[in-house]
């Protein structure tokens, strides 16, 4: 599994890996009942200590993204679609939210707060 | 642990046959040029193994000692115990000890000096050598421990010698004294004695070695 | 299962300071990194456990042995690289390699040999004409090639370039593999072990002043700044505070707890930035005293 986990990011290690097996989870990319790398095999892939894999992972269990199967390792979940996009909306609410919050002190109307986020989807070339 | 000691004569090699060359060379020259009198028989052999002795135990001591105080902390790091390290520390010496023994003997029987009397010399001789460097390392083993008691005490050991000494001396009983210590030599309690007293002094160094806090140079 | 180490009350006391009493412990298939300023006893502690010293009080073991100077075993399960290089300065890295090998049963030349190109180490020149990085590397080389179930590394990449550096934090990411191994390893360079380690302890003037996961620290210590006109109040689980007119800085160890505080304080424009490994460390060791548990 190809993972893109940098130093640099203001996020952590642990967290860049949650998000990016998520990403690749609700967007299909990685299909339902697909196994996942064990930990150790990923933290060294990764070169990161197994600590952080298996806390990860355990995020990603309690997100129901992934379950484990005893002596046989860590699988996607079968999720129907409109459960992807509930999480996804779910995730979306609790990351924008202070963000609108501090927007719409700065002045910013609904409207304002619409046509940015138009802007950005344009942007990264997906309309609608 | 012999490994080790194979390693050090291995390593120490080319200053080992050089030592045995010149040894040996010094021995045959002695014992066949005649410079060896019927009556000197006491002072000349022990005098052949002494100098020899000192010679190597010069070669190794000045040579190796730099090298080797670092090297026993490479070797207490190893999975042998301390007691064989110990033991093999010496083996190295006592090897050569025995070889330059072995050349004076030799020495002795080519100037037909053969008999009992320069065996029980040729034993005490070494013992006594061998005893004189054993108390040098258990010297430096106490430096180890750090603690000044140990130190203060050999060094009132020594005073009290040198006092002995002087006093001898002072006295004119530095011949009798000198006398009294060689003449042992040539009987068989003697090398008895002088024997039992070196390896007494070689188990104490090995138990001291083995009792260090530290290994670090 | 058997732990990969033990140290139980031990005690090394020096003239300047005292060691301990250590009492900690090492899971296999985990690694350990240790942290401390310069004399605070690390190379001390890992000479106690590899039997170049001898505490005072306290007995360690390694895996099911103890560590006893004549029953030497338990050495078997370590690879040591130390705080000095020692050699046989006259033999070529080759022969020195030679040596070792007779002592260990599951030593494997090629292992030695592949270790060297990758560490980029001529193994054909002497001991003694071995650059300073060149030492290490040998010590590496000499501590890895026979497989060890405990590794112990003391500053193991000082001197090294950054490409033998990656090299060998690889190397060590693969021993981790199968799990039974572990890894004490004790550095100043804090980028060595920001992603290697699993967790961290903290020794300061002889004593383990903490030990926590590295997770556990980066996700708790956060840098917050806040805007707040007062300037007399104390806030909980903070490490540090400065302040310039209404303009708060403070370093927090439970930023939950202060930032749920600050809520209370109704300081504005609060925001929390995560904090480096390097940084987290440096706040422990500063003021470590107080910092609990965190």
């Amino acid at each position: 599994m190809l993972l893109n986990l940098t130093d640099l990011s203001s996020e952590s290690l642990q967290s860049q890996i949650v998000r990016q097996i998520r990403e690749k989870i609700l967007s299909g990319e990685l299909a339902a009942e697909t196994s996942l790398p064990s930990i150790r095999e990923l933290a060294r892939d990764q070169r990161v200590s197994v600590i952080t894999v298996q806390r990860a992972y355990e995020a990603l269990l309690r997100e129901g993204l992934i379950h484990s199967r005893r002596g046989k390792g860590f699988f996607v979940s079968e999720l129907k679609d409109n459960e992807k996009v509930k999480m996804a909306k779910e995730r979306l609410r609790d990351s924008i939210a202070p963000l609108i919050v501090s927007a719409s002190n700065e002045g910013l109307t609904k409207k304002d707060i619409i046509e940015t986020i138009d802007i950005i989807l344009k942007k990264n070339g997906r309309k609608n | 642990m012999w490994k080790i000691l194979d390693a050090e004569i291995r390593y120490h090699r080319s200053a080992v046959i050089a030592a045995f060359a010149v040894g040996a060379l010094f021995v045959m020259f002695m014992a066949l040029s005649g410079m060896v009198k019927s009556d000197d028989s006491i002072t000349a052999t022990s005098l052949m193994s002494t100098v020899m002795g000192l010679y190597i135990y010069l070669l190794i001591h000045v040579g190796g000692h730099q090298d080797q105080e670092k090297r026993d902390r490479l070797n207490a790091a190893l999975p042998i115990s301390i007691k064989q390290l110990g033991i093999v520390r010496w083996a190295l010496l006592i090897l050569l000890q025995s070889g330059f023994a072995a050349l004076s003997l030799v020495g002795v029987i080519a100037a037909n000096k053969f008999n009992l009397e320069s065996l029980f010399q040729l034993i005490s001789s070494n013992a006594f050598l061998f005893l004189i460097v054993a108390l040098i390392a258990i010297y430096q083993e106490l430096g180890h421990f750090g603690t000044r008691a140990y130190r203060r005490i050999f060094f009132e050991l020594l005073a009290l010698f040198l006092f002995l000494i002087a006093w001898l001396i002072l006295a004119g009983h530095i011949i009798t004294f000198l006398r009294s210590i060689f003449e042992p030599y040539m009987t068989p309690q003697g090398a008895a004695i002088y024997t039992l007293l070196a390896i007494g002094l070689f188990f104490l160094n090995v138990i001291i070695f083995a009792r260090r806090r530290s290994y670090l140079s | 299962m058997t732990k990969a180490f033990e140290f139980n009350n031990v005690v090394k006391s020096y003239s300047e300071f005292t060691l301990g009493p250590l009492n900690f412990s090492l899971e296999p298939g985990t690694v350990l990194g240790y942290i401390g300023p310069n004399g605070s006893g690390k190379s001390t502690t890992m000479h106690c456990l590899v039997g170049l010293v001898k505490a005072e009080v306290g007995e360690m073991r390694v895996f099911s042995g103890a560590t006893d100077p004549n029953k030497p075993e338990w050495k078997l399960d370590i690879g040591y690289v130390g705080d000095v290089h020692v050699f046989y300065e006259g033999w070529s890295g080759e022969k020195n390699l030679r040596f070792l090998s007779q002592f260990y049963p599951d030593w494997s030349d090629q292992r030695a040999i592949e270790l060297a190109k990758r560490f980029n180490l001529p193994l054909n020149k002497k001991a003694k004409e071995l650059s300073g990085g060149n030492r290490v590397k040998l010590s590496l080389v000499a501590a890895l090639a026979h497989s060890p179930k405990l590794l112990l590394l003391d500053e193991p990449t000082s001197g090294l370039d950054p490409v033998v550096r990656a090299e060998v934090l690889d190397v060590l990411f693969e021993v981790l593999q199968d799990g039974e191994r572990a890894i004490f390893y004790s550095t100043h360079i804090l980028s060595d072990i920001s992603r290697l380690a699993d967790e961290l302890a903290f020794l300061d003037n002889g004593q383990i002043k903490l030990r926590a996961a590295k997770e556990d620290l980066i996700e708790r210590w956060r840098k917050i700044a806040f805007k707040h006109a007062g300037n007399n109040f104390k806030l909980d689980a903070t490490a540090s505070h400065k302040q310039e007119g209404a303009d708060h800085q403070v370093v927090s160890f439970d930023h939950e707890t202060t930032l749920r505080q600050l809520g209370e304080l109704g300081a504005q424009n609060v925001q929390a930035y995560r904090m480096s490994i390097d940084e987290i460390a440096v706040q422990i060791l500063k003021g470590a005293g107080h910092v609990e548990n965190s």
